[in-house]
């Protein structure tokens, strides 16, 4: 059984990948996108796939795997299925960052948005945990609390961007709240790879006294998990994995929650089992999001963050509904 | 890593001894200048009305709530100075119950129990899964090792915390109230598995509420009100009935089995049981 | 077209463009919420009759010295005490001429889609501010000069075009829209898509789409920063070598659907014309 789920996990993440680079595009048709692929591709068509679609799929793989990283190690740290990547108003700080830049800034500094995203999430990470210090140091339901008025804070701030941006700026700032890959460069990629590889070696390096965490924080620290030193750290690891995905790619929804739900069905909840995996799986359905959100209204294309909320509303619901 | 494990530490100090020991939650005492000892082989059973703070004992007993006044030393050494990981692979501490937010199996949580020993990276060997399997065993629980914890009764859940204990294969065991969910014969079995774990070598300390349970499990009473310790020693010594009116307001009766044991019947309350409200 | 003018020949009413009836009766105090309707009001002489007008109306000069409104606010617009607020559906919120109307304000929302629509609301404008002839005429003018244009435009080759109005993410005009229909009359076939609404986002990799030759775009210094940003990036490669050309129209008035829109497809006629 897992060893059928190992396998057709990596033929899901392949299948994404592979519409990623070869569906019907204006750029290339697939055949065309084919041929660049094996080397022998018109000029247009090798800018559309190795230019266009590579950076983008790149992208949403990075960005896909990072929120679902940060939606399972959350989880297993608060000890609540409930908790994603937005419950700790990390994104919601980033999000509102990035559009009052763009609202702000003139458009040739546009290059400069990721990193107010970075700032923004970053200022709203130290928030939450200022927030959220209590004499015995954080607690679960202190830093949920502390996540929900910070997001309270972000959906303010960012409201009153929309209403306050001019209007052809609008555009812009929607995209940053819907989520959106179309942007993507090299350079976009090659910023994000810290942002995902160096949590993941931290969540790596904690899994196992994370899996004790996600049983209870008093039977975590009775099994000899220094508890304070794990919280803040897994806590970080989330913080940058939210902040690097939102900074490149704007307020992508549901992947963080439904994928680690899924891959925990299959998996079981052992972090180092689990996590690895939801990360490819985050990745493949972000990027399987991607190439909906191009395809259905082609050439016009659809937020990411919506296709992403449609397809994981309903999966939830079913998954809830199943639950014990 | 470095524990002084040497006999002459054990034998001098007990395992686990608290020494005036205070502790409480945000400032505010709950378990004030308590003083135990636990020595190898022996159990002492923590007995005391609601909110005497039997558990707070007990959490700093295993070094999650740290004491606010005086100390608890393990091995002759003071908790502060053990690394987290060290205390947990001597001390075993199981909670009354434990919230299972994920799906989990029986065996998944019993694995747990090994963690202290295996650090951040070293995989399972042979050892720790012969570790798990014997507690499994011990608990009963072989057979429904590969079912979710979700699933089972809220006795078996708590021999598989009891199980997680004893597969990290500990010196001294705190227990609070194991028998609670427990039904009689499973309370039989988890009094010969304290025993068989004593005649091994092994200290415990076991927080009951039924005085009959702590006079037949331990070597030792320990009676706790208003978080100070009310009374000390063999369980015939202590376990009496004018000690049962005085700290929980209970006019009681003794009996005698056939064996010859005394058995306290609680008849009727004489005056609500002591506590800080008093 | 006849029954519209029945209708309002027999009732006393008249119907905007978004199907709304307009009462009959004198227009004293005029308040219009968006530059394409000041300009409307100026062009049908009712300038000196306008209380107050959108932040953004920049044209003619002496809209620029006229009380101003904040469109999205029902108070400040109720505060000039008009008796008849001009809209748009280019930018106006609808809500907004919902609670106009239900406060019992009457209300004309022009939604010009293309020359034969902006020809329309001459008309039915000109008929509600009393200046009928005047509409007529211009809206004569409207259809003369865009069929002009569209004549000069029938010696060029038809190709592939998008109207792009922001950059970044790149916004098009679709079908159901004036732009759209500049397109067509300048002989250019709108690769926008249909059914993603009026102004919709594109995949970037459009831009690379074989069939595109030209993208119009509002010359604007937002929108210029927009674009060389996005002509730096592999989906803005033929742009940037000029294999799709960039025809940059004076974004005023191009980008409003006011009533210098023939003067807009002139411009895109001959900025078509001088690079044949």
């Amino acid at each position: 059984m897992k060893r059928t789920a190992d396998v057709l996990l990596g033929v899901v993440l392949l299948a994404a990948a592979a519409a990623g680079l070869l569906a019907p595009g204006p750029g290339a048709a697939p055949g065309e996108a084919l041929d660049v692929l094996l080397g022998s591709g018109t000029e247009g068509a090798t800018v559309a796939v190795l230019g266009v679609r590579l950076p983008r799929l790149a992208l949403a793989l990075a960005v896909g795997a990072a929120l679902a990283l940060a939606g399972a190690s959350l989880q297993a740290l608060l000890a609540t299925p409930l908790a994603d990547p937005f419950l700790l108003g990390i994104s919601g700080g980033g999000a509102a960052a990035a559009t009052a830049a763009v609202a702000l800034l003139p458009v040739a500094a546009f290059g400069a948005v990721p990193a107010a995203g970075m700032a923004g999430a970053a200022l709203a990470t130290l928030a939450v945990w200022w927030m959220a210090r209590g004499p015995l140091g954080p607690s679960t339901t202190r830093l949920l609390l502390a996540g929900i008025a910070v997001n309270a804070a972000a959906s303010v701030a960012i409201l009153a961007v929309l209403a306050l941006a001019d209007a052809p700026r609008l555009a812009s700032a929607l995209a940053i709240t819907m989520g959106s890959f179309s942007a993507a460069t090299p350079a976009a990629v090659l910023w994000l790879l810290p942002y995902l590889l160096l949590p993941a070696a931290l969540l790596l390096h904690d899994g196992r006294d994370l899996g004790l965490l996600a049983l209870g924080e008093e039977s975590a620290a009775a099994l000899g998990v220094d508890v304070t030193a794990v919280r803040r750290r897994v806590f970080l690891a989330s913080a940058a994995l939210c902040g690097g995905a939102v900074a490149f790619a704007g307020v992508i929804g549901f992947v963080g929650l439904v994928t680690p739900h899924l891959c925990r069905l299959i998996w079981g909840m052992a972090p180092r089992r689990l996590f690895w995996r939801a990360a490819l799986a985050g990745a493949a359905l972000t990027a399987f999001g991607d190439v909906l959100a191009r395809q259905l209204v082609a050439p016009a294309e659809l937020p990411v963050g919506v296709v992403t909320a449609a397809l994981g509303v309903p999966f939830f619901v079913a998954l809830l509904r199943r639950a014990p | 890593m470095s524990a002084p494990t040497g006999p002459r530490a054990e034998q001098g100090r007990g395992l686990l001894r608290a020494s005036g020991a205070s502790g409480g939650y945000g400032g505010r005492p709950v378990v004030e200048c308590a003083d135990l000892e636990v020595g190898p082989g022996t159990c002492i059973a923590l007995i005391g009305p609601n909110g005497a703070g039997k558990s707070t004992l007990l959490r700093m007993l295993a070094g999650v709530l740290p004491t606010s006044a005086g100390s608890v030393e393990l091995l002759g050494k003071s908790l502060r100075q053990w690394r987290r990981r060290d205390v947990a692979r001597h001390v075993a501490f199981v909670a009354q119950q434990v919230h299972f937010a994920f799906p989990v199996t029986v065996r998944e949580v019993v694995e747990q129990g090994r963690a202290p020993h295996l650090g951040a990276w070293r995989p399972a060997g042979p050892a720790d899964r012969r570790a798990v399997e014997a507690a499994l065993e011990r608990v009963g629980l072989d057979g429904a090792a590969s079912r979710p914890v979700q699933c089972l009764s809220s006795g078996e859940r708590q021999r598989v915390l009891l199980a997680r204990a004893l597969a990290s294969e500990p010196r001294v065991l705190l227990l609070d109230e194991p028998a609670a969910s427990l039904d009689v014969a499973h309370q039989l079995e988890l009094v010969e598995l304290l025993r068989r774990l004593h005649t091994e070598g092994a200290g415990s300390v076991v927080v009951v509420h039924d005085w009959n349970l702590a006079a037949r499990l331990a070597d030792r009473v320990v009676v706790l009100a208003c978080g100070r310790v009310r009374a000390a020693g063999n369980p015939g010594d202590v376990l009496t009935p004018p000690l049962f009116l005085d700290v929980f307001g209970v006019r009681t009766e003794t009996l005698l089995a056939g064996d010859g044991r005394p058995v306290f019947v609680p008849r009727i309350a004489a005056h609500p049981p002591m506590s800080d409200g008093r | 077209m006849l029954l519209l003018w029945a209708a309002v020949a027999f009732s006393g009413h008249l119907v905007d463009q978004v199907g709304h009836p307009v009462q009959a009766g004198p227009v004293t105090r005029l308040v219009a919420l968006a530059p394409d309707v000041v300009e409307l009001a100026f062009a049908l002489g009712a300038g000196e009759r306008l209380v107050g007008v959108a932040g953004t109306a920049d044209f003619p000069v002496a809209a620029r010295l006229l009380p101003r409104v904040t469109v999205g606010d029902v108070e400040s617009i109720m505060a000039r005490r008009p008796d008849l607020v001009l809209a748009t559906t280019a930018g106006n919120d609808p809500r907004v001429i919902e609670r106009l109307r239900a406060s019992g304000v009457r209300t004309f929302t022009a939604d010009v889609t293309s020359c034969e629509r902006l020809a329309e609301v001459l008309r039915l404008l000109g008929e509600v501010l009393g200046a009928r002839r005047r509409g007529d005429e211009l809206a004569d003018d409207v259809l003369g000069r865009c069929a002009a244009a569209a004549r000069r435009a029938a010696d060029l080759p038809g190709q592939g075009a998008l109207w792009v109005v922001w950059w970044e993410p790149p916004i098009v005009a679709a079908p159901n829209t004036f732009h759209h229909d500049l397109l067509h009359r300048a002989a250019l076939t709108n690769l926008a898509p249909e059914g993603a609404g009026r102004y919709p986002r594109v995949n970037p990799e459009v831009f690379l789409d074989p069939g595109l030759r030209f993208v119009v775009s509002p010359d604007e210094p937002d929108v210029r920063a927009g674009w060389e940003r996005f002509a730096t990036s592999a989906a803005g490669t033929r742009l940037a070598a000029g294999d799709v050309q960039v025809l940059w129209l004076p974004a005023d008035p191009a980008s409003r659907p006011g009533p210098r829109m023939p003067e807009a497809l002139e411009a895109l006629v001959a900025a078509r014309e001088a690079r044949r």
